[in-house]
This record gives C-alpha cells, structure tokens and sequence, in this order.
C-alpha cells in the first residue's frame, strides 16, 4: 500500500487528507493529482453546504 | 478472533446470514456472522467477476473487530438504512470503489490503542469514538455530519476531520489529539461545536499547531464548556461566532477576514483567557468583538503583547498582564477596559551600544 499525503490551502483553512493506493495501482500522477483534486472539491461542497442531518452518500 | 470474508456479491450482512461469509478470501461459505472480536474483509474476491455489489446491513449494530475494504475491482456499497455499524478495531476504506450509504451511526469502540480510521473519500451519517481507554489516530481525512467523542483519544495526527452539523462532546473520559491536525466544524446554530460534557474533556496539541475552524455562513456557537483548548479557535466564515463559557484557548485568529467582515462575540459575565491573540480584521472588513448581550466580557492574557488591526470593540474588558493594542485602524465602540487603541509601540531599537568584529 502506498500512502500520498496532501493538502491544500483555502480560505476555509488548510485540507489535509492522504491517498492510501494499493502498490500497483498504475495511476499517472495526472490521475493522482485529479484524485487528490475530487477529494478537495467534495470536501469543500460539504463544508460549504446549508448542514443537514443527512448527507447524501458518495461513490468514488 | 477470526477473519471473515465477505464473498458471493451482493447480500445481507445480518445476524444470521453465513451464505455470505468464508473463512478465507473468495473460499467457501458458511463461515459464522462475524463478532465483535472478527476482522472483516471486503476484496477482489468479494464480488462475482468485476461486478458491483451492494452489502446491506441489517439487524442493527452490525459489530466487527477491524473492518478492511480494500483491493476492490468492482465498486462496494455498503448500505443499511438507520442499521449501525461498531467497529472494535481500525478502520479501512479504499480510495476507489466503495460507496457508503448506511445511514446509521458508526461507534468505534476499542477500548485499546493504535487503531486507525481510514475512510479517505467517504462520508459517514454519525460518528461516535466511545471505548474507555481507546485510542484512534487518522490516516486520511475523516467527514461526518455529527461526530460524537465519548470515551477514548482522538488523534487528527495532522488531518483534517470535519463535522458538517456539528461536534459534540458526552459523558466519559475523551482527549481530542490535534498534532497539526484541523477540526473543520461547518454546521451553524447553538450547538455547531458542543462540549455537552465537559467533565474529563482534554485537549492535547502535539506535534504542530491544532485548530478548531468554525466556518458557517451563518450564525454559530462555540460551546467552550470551560474547558482548555490547546490549539487555535479560527473564525473562518461570515455567520457571527459566539462562544460561550470561560474557556482557555492556545491562539484565536481570524481567517475570514480576506472575505468579509464578521463577528466574534462572547457571553457576557464570561472571562476567556488566550496564550496568544491574532484574530483581526482587514480595511473595510473590521472583525467585530463584542458582547452576546448588554453587558462585559473578559478577555485575558497573561503577557507579551496584542498586536491586533481593524477590529470593531464594545463592552470588552481586556486584562491579564499582556498590552492589548486594537491597532490604530480599530474603532471603540464603548464600554471597552484595558483596550489600547493604537499600533503597538516599535520594538526598543536598544541602547545604542554593540560590537564590531574585523
């Protein structure tokens, strides 16, 4: 298993997350970069949603 | 303690269903319903070829010891509707290929240390960490609606852990472990951050700089409970933020401040005692610092110097030793002590005397 840290900086504070990929996983760090992207964008929507009790479920 | 796989595709993870569960990965079935004391695994050899599959769960808690889903090559709902989930040991879920959409809550309740939560790009519906003597450390972002810490140590180790309605605190001994960590709390109202039990609730920095960030457009509540927060309190949205309670903070700042104007309000009667104080607004967007109500608040530190701009301040009492200049572009609302409302005085240039080396 292979463990990528990142973060980025907005003006909601600093996200910081890790992408846990098996050893062979063969991306391109295009598709890495565009992960880590998704992760940032969905946790910025739910940070930035009118809260709820329930929050919809995700597929990756 | 056994290991059980989950086999077959798509099936109900009940009380009594062993057609599902192998002992082995992609081995035969009949395997026991996995307790409390099981590792449960979800793998390439879960499903039927590469195809999805949905595991429900039912009879709620479903309970496990760790719980891994990983190596997936089709994608994994793991669905419920209002069944629990409690996990005894850590916690996988892979970056790909796995949906959640169980709506009950999930309890993590090792009651030993060195359990991990990983549940990279999931959300959870509830979050409850509640082992007396446990002890979990993130390895990936964690995101929940409600997030519960009632018994055992959570340890963002450096992450990011966001509660979209809100945090709050029950009745049992709980550390929250920031080490560099950020607690995201985004829901607004009364109760967006709620040490509801502040008896043995500790916080512990760690390694780096720990920050509790309340970011509701609207207005929300830091329910201080009197305890000692070792990290940073950070207004990072437009809705006021109100903190009740006679709280010690590490560090309060201000990230709004490069979008808008906004408040910081505390209860009145109240005294909040800080290490440092960096909260301040920008020019044409003060950061109000006020009262909740027609009457005073204390703020206090013990030394060193405040070093604050733009703030709009009323019916605060600034004490505890340190100089607390507001800045020469703040405005005194009134009802202020203690506030000084100037730039802080430049640093002594010294006496004049030093040495040269040739």
């Amino acid at each position: 298993m292979v463990k990528i840290d990142f973060s980025f900086h907005s003006q909601y504070g600093t996200f910081a997350d890790a992408l846990h990929l098996p050893d062979d996983h063969g991306l391109t760090q295009d598709e890495i970069n565009a992960m880590q992207q998704q992760r940032f964008d969905n946790w910025v929507a739910i940070i930035t949603a009118p809260p709820t009790e329930e929050t919809p479920s995700e597929e990756v | 303690m056994a290991d059980r796989y989950w086999i077959l595709g798509t099936g109900t993870w009940s009380s009594t269903n062993t057609v599902n569960w192998s002992a082995s990965s992609g081995g035969a079935g009949g395997a026991s319903v996995p307790t409390a004391s099981d590792n449960v695994f979800f793998d390439a050899n879960s499903n039927v070829g590469i195809g999805a599959f949905t595991c429900t769960m039912a009879d709620t808690p479903r309970v496990c010891n760790d719980f891994t889903a990983s190596g997936l090559d089709g994608v994994m709902t793991l669905a419920g509707s209002s069944i629990g989930l409690t996990v005894s040991g850590s916690f996988f879920t892979p970056a790909t290929n796995f949906s959640r959409t169980y709506t009950g809550t999930t309890t993590f309740n090792a009651t030993t240390t060195g359990k991990t939560i990983t549940t990279q790009a999931i959300s959870l519906i509830s979050g409850n960490f509640n082992g007396v003597g446990g002890g979990w450390s993130l390895a990936s972002a964690f995101t929940c609606s409600t997030l519960t810490l009632t018994n055992g140590t959570f340890d963002l180790a450096g992450y990011t852990s966001s509660s979209s309605v809100r945090f709050v605190t029950a009745g049992g001994t709980k550390n929250l472990t920031f080490n560099g960590g950020t607690l995201f709390c985004s829901g607004s109202g009364a109760f967006a951050f709620n040490n509801a039990a502040p008896s043995n609730f500790t916080t512990t920095a760690g390694i780096g700089t720990g920050t509790i960030s309340m970011t509701a457009a609207t207005a929300k509540t830091f329910v201080g409970g009197g305890s000692t927060f070792n990290c940073t309190l950070n207004q990072g949205g437009a809705g006021a933020l109100t903190i009740t309670g006679s709280n010690t903070f590490s560090n309060i700042t201000n990230t709004y401040k490069v979008t808008g104007a906004t408040s910081i309000l505390f209860t009145a009667g109240t005294t909040s005692t800080f290490t440092d104080w960096n909260a301040s607004g920008e020019s044409t967007r003060l950061l109000t610092i006020g009262s909740v109500t027609a009457a005073s608040h204390t703020l206090s530190k013990a030394s060193g110097t405040v070093s604050s701009d733009f703030l709009s301040i009323s019916r605060s009492t600034a004490t505890g030793g340190a100089g607390w200049y507001a800045g020469a572009n703040s405005t005194d609302g009134g009802n202020n002590l203690g506030w000084i409302f100037t730039a802080p005085p430049a640093p002594s240039a010294g006496n004049g005397n030093f040495l040269v080396f040739f």
